[in-house]
């Protein structure tokens, strides 16, 4: 296993972890809180202390140690590269979901009410975690595409 | 346009000589997860390592590499 897959892996629990202590810390019997903008704002920077942390620790164990004179060569770039391509387009089509969501729901809510069933960003609590939740789930796309790339 | 596949006999030239997948990968600059992939056809390497690899094993680049345009 290379250091980038021991790290890929590492990153990916940290992410899941991260997510479920967000959905934790804004929800309630599964649904959103009223949370205050400095209760959101509290939460973002844990969450990113959180993410520098973690980051940091994974990266200093796993990539210093060892005796191989090379850690990345160009499959594991080449790989970064394509990974990074794949989050970027999840991104891109989740946020064209979204922003087709938010129209549809505006202009057709009332003659379609199965459109209430759908996402809906009506507080800063909501958005704050649909957002931090994708960027959560790029990250996540890009760690588990490297991981089938090297196992391809 | 068939994708084609660049096939090799690192494998054969690095036993010959002794050399682990490791040390090969330390010679050219790349992992032992690499080479691996390479002798097994999963990955092409780029037009410099196959150069590297080439000259670290002292023989012609062709008669370390090869292009099969129906593979």
């Amino acid at each position: 296993m290379t250091k980038t897959e021991q790290y890929s892996i590492a990153s990916l629990v940290t992410t899941v972890l991260i997510f479920l202590y967000l959905t934790m810390r804004l929800t309630e019997d599964w649904r959103f809180v009223e949370a205050t903008p400095g209760f959101l704002l509290t939460t973002y920077v844990i969450c990113i202390v959180l993410v520098i942390i973690a980051e940091s620790i994974w990266s200093g164990v796993i990539f210093s140690g060892g005796s191989a004179k090379t850690d990345k060569d160009e499959r594991d770039l080449a790989i970064e590269a394509r990974a990074e391509a794949s989050a970027g387009i999840f991104l891109a089509v989740v946020i064209n979901v979204i922003i087709v969501n938010t129209l549809l729901r505006r202009l057709y809510q009332s003659d379609y009410p199965v459109l209430n069933e759908f996402l809906e960003l009506g507080s800063p609590t909501e958005i704050f975690y649909v957002l931090f939740s994708l960027l959560l789930a790029g990250h996540a796309v890009k760690l588990v595409s490297t991981l089938i790339m090297y196992r391809k | 346009m068939k994708k084609g596949r660049v096939q090799n006999c690192i494998k054969e030239l690095r036993q010959a000589r002794r050399l682990s997948q490791q040390a090969l990968g330390d010679h050219v600059g790349a992992t032992r997860q690499t080479i691996n992939a390479i002798e097994q056809g999963k990955y092409a390497p780029s037009l410099e390592l196959a150069f590297r690899i080439s000259a670290e094993f002292a023989v012609p680049f062709e008669d370390v590499f090869s292009f099969d345009p129906d593979g």
